[in-house]
């Protein structure tokens, strides 16, 4: 059976039928970079292609290809397509919804 | 055509992660070799050998830079070479190096050994060097130079040739060239990695005048070599510019000094915006006591191990969840919505159903 989703850290991949045709093509293999500690979730393999529209990323991968980080261990990730979905939080203090900030 | 290591070979992959660590850890900065190595890099580039600057620190390499762009904006100053000078190298050695070795070999070596080699030679080195050092200490610098001169002056970055950043792949580099292709030569890499040993920390070229940063005098780790100190700053330079990190995380001087000597409230930390951050403070001041703090009750713990606390602040019921990382076994304690169950409070932090967070099986 196919996996249909990987969390890496605080970004959580999950597989789509398909990538939106409005999303644009993006530079680079990292698909998250953490402020305060300067690491970051980054693919190995360059045949991976992100995609953005609006806030949202879309991955797309073509060969099995690994996920990458300095302190998480590397996750072997399935072809097909996927979209990050990034960790969220309550911030009791401000009543609000907010990313998980790493 | 190599399709695997030797025995032998594979043993000796030890011998050169540890020469360049202790290159970085145990050697001094050698400022006849760093003078070399910036005098031979601008002939290579076939630019006049320039005015060297020696100075204790990035931040005062920065500084300086910065005042002289002020002083003299006209100047070719102006024109940082980083990429020519970089190119250049690159364009020399690559140039090189495919004549002495096809092109096809060296991409069945990479695509065969690669994963091996990295996992083996340079993890630690990347960590260590690469990863936290460089781009930290970068970041910020920047991060601290804009607060300090307030956005005013432009910025200008350190270039990534001949520094210690590069240690990680000079330690792959030699070890390839020395232990898997004996037979071939190249006296361009071997100028380059004998006078890369200067231990520049960083290095920054203009059309006529090279800045070098000296390494800092201090640098500790923690047991997991992530930049970490509770009693002094992780790295500190000769000119007394320093930079606090509790594993792996920066703070500004402020923040750590409140932080180390615990006098954060439990609000205060349970506010902090940033995940790392507030885990790294609650690495000092002990999660279980953070929660305890705010009289938390659990309410639910799951077979995955996340654990679901309620509490009153300010009058308001509110929940947290406490849950380790599945890699690195880091805990983390994040405010969620009204749950009863441990496990449907991750779900909402993923947007995932809850079929599907049962199913989720490759976590890191």
């Amino acid at each position: 059976m196919e996996t249909r989703m990987y969390r890496h850290g605080d970004c959580l991949l999950k597989r789509v039928k398909e990538i939106p045709i409005t999303a644009k093509k993006v530079d680079g293999q990292t698909i998250a970079l953490g402020e305060a500690t300067g690491h970051h979730h980054t693919f190995k393999q360059e045949t991976v292609q992100l995609y953005k529209e609006q806030d949202t990323t879309f991955i797309d991968v073509v060969e099995p290809s690994s996920l990458e980080h300095q302190e998480h261990n590397t996750l072997q990730v399935s072809p097909g397509k996927y979209v990050l979905v990034l960790e969220r939080e309550m911030n009791h203090f401000e009543n609000a919804i907010q990313r998980v900030q790493d | 055509m190599i399709t695997e290591l030797t025995k032998e070979q594979e043993s000796k992959i030890e011998i050169y992660r540890q020469k360049w660590h202790d290159n970085y850890f145990k050697e001094e900065f050698n400022e006849d070799k760093a003078r070399q190595l910036v005098n031979w890099m601008y002939s290579l580039s076939k630019k006049p050998v320039p005015q060297i600057i020696i100075l204790d620190s990035p931040l005062s390499v920065q500084l300086s830079i910065e005042v002289l762009m002020k002083g003299f904006p006209q100047q070719q100053l102006y024109q940082q070479l980083s990429q020519q000078i970089g190119q250049q190298l690159r364009q020399q050695l690559r140039q090189q190096l495919r004549q002495q070795l096809e092109q096809q070999l060296f991409q069945q070596l990479f695509q065969q050994l690669d994963q091996q080699l990295r996992q083996q030679l340079f993890q630690q080195l990347f960590q260590q060097l690469d990863q936290q050092l460089r781009q930290q200490l970068s970041q910020q610098l920047r991060q601290q130079l804009y607060q300090q001169l307030r956005q005013q002056l432009s910025m200008v970055f350190p270039d990534t040739w001949g520094d210690t950043s590069w240690y990680g792949y000079l330690a792959r580099y030699d070890y390839i060239t020395h232990e898997l292709f004996p037979e071939y030569k190249n006296e361009t890499f071997e100028k380059y990695l004998e006078l890369s040993t200067a231990k520049i920390d960083t290095i920054t070229t203009f059309e006529n005048a090279a800045f070098i940063s000296k390494p800092p005098t201090t640098l500790t780790f923690d047991k997991q070599d992530r930049l970490h100190n509770t009693e002094r700053a992780a790295i500190e330079y000769s000119d007394g510019y320093k930079l606090h990190y509790i594993h792996g995380v920066y703070f500004t001087e402020n923040e750590w000094t409140r932080i180390v000597n615990n006098e954060l409230s439990s609000e205060e930390i349970l506010a902090e915006q940033n995940i790392e951050k507030r885990m790294a403070i609650m690495s000092v001041n002990e999660s279980t006591q953070l929660l305890d703090a705010i009289n938390a009750q659990l309410i639910h713990q799951s077979g995955r191990g996340n654990k679901l606390y309620t509490a009153k602040i300010k009058n308001k019921t509110v929940h947290f969840l406490k849950y380790a990382c599945p890699s690195t076994g880091r805990v983390y304690v994040s405010g969620v919505p009204e749950f009863s169950d441990a496990d449907d409070a991750m779900c909402w932090k993923f947007q995932v159903s809850r079929e599907d967070y049962d199913s989720l099986k490759q976590e890191a």
